[in-house]
């Protein structure tokens, strides 16, 4: 993940310094981007001062040990007073230890734990049936919502501006398209084709309507089929049962399956692969509402979900962590590819941010970006008509929170000081968004 | 394209051909004072009020010359539609547009909004053809006029 990160940060403009000892990768990072890098361990003192730890601003323990990235964590804050950091963890218990041993030191401190992301971002998923990606904005009063639209769909040949004569209010909106290879912020004049990837910006009460005019059919029962017992698999299905919902869980290891079956009490545990056919339709795989594969291989999880779907399945969610295979699987016929490791990298950049920034989320493999901010009085974006602001081409202001009021701001709307405003950037576009937001 | 056909849902007797009504209130009252005399709706003065509530949300204009003011309607059965075409060109939005002379009336039965929409969406997607829009400035009498739309949208 520290990659990752650490190429969206510098595209930000942040000055990044990345620690490695493997020095292979280190050349390959140096090479790729637009980073320092410093040879060595983490967790020695004089690498990280050597790295400049004395002046940095936010420290990211990302390495693939809980504990490694527990000891710089606590070292930064303990030992070098570093203001802000974050530790990657994905073992709850060490989440406890961490929080109350940074507890006694200053600064600020931040567990980010991937299992949890991709669990938190599946059971957005769920409920929302058709949609390839859901993220919640604006205390809950607007999903993201991501849907392909159908040939033959009431959206096939209309255009974006149509939308205001259908859903005037409580409003729905498109804020972002992909079509073929091109992701786009779209405007007005824009039409809805078919095969378009759209993600539309949905007031709640409005989202019945929206799968209806997509063609979109509600199943009448949840039945969520789980495949691997990993952490992932293993929490999915204690919250879902928790809320009393109908869960098969897959598991082909043996005591792995056992030790599930024992902490899950509703959950039918069943010992097989989840890419065995007759394991499948034995427990029903034609009759689930999602199925939802989630084992520690990738290339695992897209098989299972391409068979799921093919033998009847309703959805099917992978775990993917592989970019390449990523970016493969939205033509396979997986309706949503959940990774960790980008939903990870998404929370520690909004870490970066926070301030003005109360939630933030990218779409489509991080081609398009969504702040909700706090208006500051100091923001370029309060005192003119949003015409007049000039915003930056592929940059959207998409709602705004007055009070109780949801708005959709048209071009002779002003914002307003504490309004929160969902900005929308193609992420080539954000930074000029942020200058907007910011007073620069 | 669509589930839903305005073809199915216009009648011949529902189409009114150089109404005229000189504002929008004047097209709003004379086509749901005909709806009610053919015993669509009960109370005109009642739909005239919704439509204009609708307009007030914002204007209904699509495109250069058209507009499709619409309403839910308490105690109707069936999704009704109506259009209207005006003698003269009618200021019908807040300024952006010069002047509306097809006007596309539809009413719903308040349990059914997602076929409302259905049929919204439709006329809006009809209105980007140029070859349908010619048809509707153009159409000499009512029969005329359904017989273009069958064909535009059959095509």
């Amino acid at each position: 993940m520290g990659s990752t990160l650490a190429a969206r940060l510098a595209r930000d403009r942040h000055d990044v310094v990345i620690v490695e000892s493997d020095r292979e990768r280190l050349q390959g990072l140096a090479d790729d981007l637009d980073v320092q890098v410093v040879a060595g361990n983490g967790t020695a003192v004089e690498v990280l001062r050597q790295a400049g730890i004395e002046e940095c601003d936010v420290l990211f323990a990302c390495t693939s040990s809980d504990e490694a990235n527990m000891v710089v964590a606590l070292m930064g804050s303990a030992l070098f007073k570093v203001p802000r950091v974050v530790a990657r963890l994905r073992d709850r218990s060490h989440e406890a230890s961490f929080a109350a041993i940074a507890q006694r030191l200053g600064g600020e401190h931040v567990c980010i734990n991937p299992d949890q992301a991709a669990v938190e971002k599946i059971l957005s998923l769920l409920p929302v049936p058709g949609a390839v990606d859901v993220v919640t904005f604006l205390d809950g009063r607007l999903i993201i919502a991501g849907f392909p639209i159908p040939a033959g769909s009431d959206f096939e040949g209309l255009l974006l501006s149509h939308l205001r004569l259908l859903f005037p209010s409580p409003p729905v909106l498109a804020v972002a398209i992909r079509r073929g290879e091109e992701s786009f912020v779209p405007h007005g004049e824009d039409e809805f084709r078919a095969g378009d990837l759209a993600y539309f910006a949905i007031d709640p009460h409005e989202l019945g309507n929206v799968l209806k005019l997509l063609g979109v059919r509600r199943g009448s029962e949840e039945r969520v089929m789980i495949a691997g017992a990993s952490r992932i698999g293993l929490e999915l299905a204690q919250r879902l049962e928790a809320r009393h919902e109908d869960v098969t869980l897959f598991e082909d290891d043996l005591a792995v399956a056992e030790a599930a079956a024992a902490q899950l009490k509703r959950t039918v545990v069943v010992r097989g692969q989840a890419t065995d056919r007759e394991v499948l339709e034995e427990e029903g795989v034609e009759r689930a509402s999602a199925f939802v594969a989630c084992t520690d291989d990738s290339s695992l999880n897209v098989m299972a979900c391409l068979l799921a779907r093919r033998l009847g399945a309703a959805r099917a969610f992978a775990l993917v962590d592989n970019p390449a295979l990523t970016r493969m699987v939205g033509e396979l016929g997986i309706d949503a590819v959940v990774s960790p490791r980008l939903l990870t990298v998404g929370l520690a950049v909004q870490f970066v941010r926070r301030g003005r920034v109360r939630a933030a989320a990218a779409l489509m493999e991080d081609l398009i970006e969504l702040v909700e901010v706090e208006v500051e009085s100091a923001s370029r974006l309060v005192g003119p008509t949003l015409k007049e602001l000039g915003l930056p081409r592929g940059t959207l202001v998409a709602a705004l929170l007055r009070g109780k009021n949801l708005i959709v701001p048209a071009g002779g709307d002003r914002i307003l000081v504490g309004d929160r405003a969902l900005l929308i950037a193609t992420t080539a576009r954000a930074a000029e968004l942020d200058a907007f937001v910011g007073g620069q | 394209m669509g589930a839903v056909r305005l073809s199915s849902l216009l009648r011949e007797e529902h189409i009114f051909l150089d109404l005229p009504a000189a504002d929008r209130e004047g097209v709003l009252a004379q086509v749901s004072g005909y709806l009610e005399k053919s015993g669509v709706i009960r109370n005109a003065q009642e739909v005239v009020e919704l439509l204009l509530e609708r307009e007030r949300l914002g204007a209904t204009v699509v495109g250069e010359q058209a507009a499709i003011p619409h309403c839910k309607v308490p105690g109707l059965k069936s999704v009704a539609a109506a259009f209207a075409r005006t003698a003269k060109a009618i200021r019908f939005g807040n300024g952006e547009s010069a002047g509306v002379r097809l006007f596309f009336f539809v009413l719903s039965p308040r349990d059914q909004p997602a076929a409302h929409l259905q049929v919204l969406a439709s006329i809006a997607r009809l209105l980007r053809n140029r070859r349908a829009l010619d048809a509707f400035l153009s159409a000499e009498t009512p029969l005329q006029l359904r017989q273009a739309l069958v064909a535009v949208e059959g095509g």
